[in-house]
């Protein structure tokens, strides 16, 4: 959580994880290396440079099809959350080995300084009336270069979420673009079969993870409460229906959804979108007394919507009163950060999974 | 996420499949063929 920034918030776990990825990358580029010296029926024909440019440049491939499918993934089961708590390393590691490969194209096919490596890369598909397939993987690394300086808390902070988010986005076009780097280049030279059906599986596979996860919120979307009256006060959802330390997830027509959480036998509403990276609230539990997200662990107050001290994110709440058993809700959310009376429930708790 | 965000990502997702299915077609289409 926010409170001061250090550059690379590191703690146990995600020193622990960071190792193991930087073993998994040395292992990979030296078995790639080995085998292809080895495998080779011209080994002359492949220089070390080659080799390492191809095995950082599918290595990025690999990593980057990873760091795509763990968002929706993480929509299906939550255990993939805790992919998600690491996946900002994952990224930057991913634009590092990008970087490599760029630089060692860059270096390699402007003969180590003796021409000009951008005009020696990127006009070589022009002179040769092919598709300048190099100028797609540029174009993707400047994008991956804009995502991985702003893959920071501080950034996230000063940009706002919402931003921040829109901002990187563009991971998708810089997506579509490796592949058709990939596409109009290396395999066009390659001969195997076993390249376009290997590419063809990772983007079918990122694709319709992606819509998927996508059709289902839309479908979650259409199912929202109407309140063609604009009433002050919504019936959401009945006291039973919420578990204790847990959240009920509702939406009313054209409004944000609204997590209601019940703790201690009282029912706040919140914004379900944290303010750290826009993560589900409502699917998170109660923890130490603080509605905590399933993404980070980021933790708000449920009757303010503050974050305890010494951290200052702040989300918005909701009014709520309880009519029998029957919650309802002002459906206009408060400014964040601004207490609100919980709703007292008289029934004692359900207990078990989270519901939404 | 957002609403927005989720309308953007339903949408992003569209499109690229498109553009996907076409590059693979081109892929498969022109896999080794003599450029």
């Amino acid at each position: 959580m926010t409170n001061a920034y250090t550059w690379v918030q590191w703690n146990t776990h995600k020193r622990i994880y960071d190792l193991a990825l930087v073993i998994a990358i040395v292992l990979y580029l030296i078995t790639f290396v080995g085998l292809s010296m080895l495998l080779s029926q011209t080994p002359e024909e492949f220089s070390p440079p080659i080799l390492l440019i191809r095995a950082l440049g599918t290595l990025a491939v690999i990593m980057l099809h990873l760091i795509l499918i763990i968002g929706p993934l993480a929509r299906f089961t939550p255990k993939m959350n805790a992919l998600l708590y690491n996946r900002r390393h994952l990224g930057v590691a991913f634009f590092i080995v990008a970087s490599l490969h760029g630089l060692l194209v860059f270096a390699f096919y402007g003969g180590f300084g003796i021409e000009n490596p951008i005009t020696a890369v990127l006009a070589g598909s022009y002179r040769a009336g092919g598709i300048p397939f190099e100028l797609f993987g540029f174009i993707a690394l400047l994008i991956f270069a804009i995502m991985a300086a702003t893959s920071h808390d501080f950034w996230l902070a000063n940009l706002g979420h919402a931003f921040w988010k829109t901002m990187h986005m563009g991971v998708y076009i810089a997506y579509t673009l490796v592949l058709a780097h990939m596409i109009f280049g290396m395999l066009q030279s390659e001969h195997n079969i076993l390249y376009p059906i290997i590419i063809t599986i990772g983007a079918l596979a990122v694709a319709s993870l992606h819509l998927a996860s996508a059709f289902i919120e839309h479908k979650k979307d259409g199912h929202s409460i109407t309140n063609a009256d604009q009433s002050q006060w919504v019936q959401v959802c009945t006291v039973d229906e919420i578990k204790a330390d847990r959240a009920k997830i509702v939406q009313i027509e054209n409004q944000e959804r609204i997590a209601i959480f019940r703790h201690d036998n009282k029912l706040s509403a919140v914004a379900n979108v944290c303010a750290h990276q826009g993560g589900p609230l409502g699917e998170g539990k109660i923890i130490d007394g603080c509605i905590t997200c399933p993404w980070h662990g980021y933790q708000y107050r449920p009757a303010c919507g503050q974050s305890p001290p010494p951290y200052t994110e702040k989300i918005p709440t909701y009014e709520i009163k309880i009519e029998g058993q029957r919650v309802l809700i002002n459906p206009i959310a408060n400014e964040p950060g601004t207490p609100v009376d919980p709703a007292t429930v008289d029934s004692p708790p359900a207990t078990g999974d989270h519901n939404e | 996420m957002k609403r927005a965000h989720r309308k953007a990502h339903l949408g992003i997702w569209l499109v690229l499949s498109l553009a996907l299915i076409a590059m693979l077609f081109a892929a498969w289409s022109t896999q080794g063929a003599p450029q």
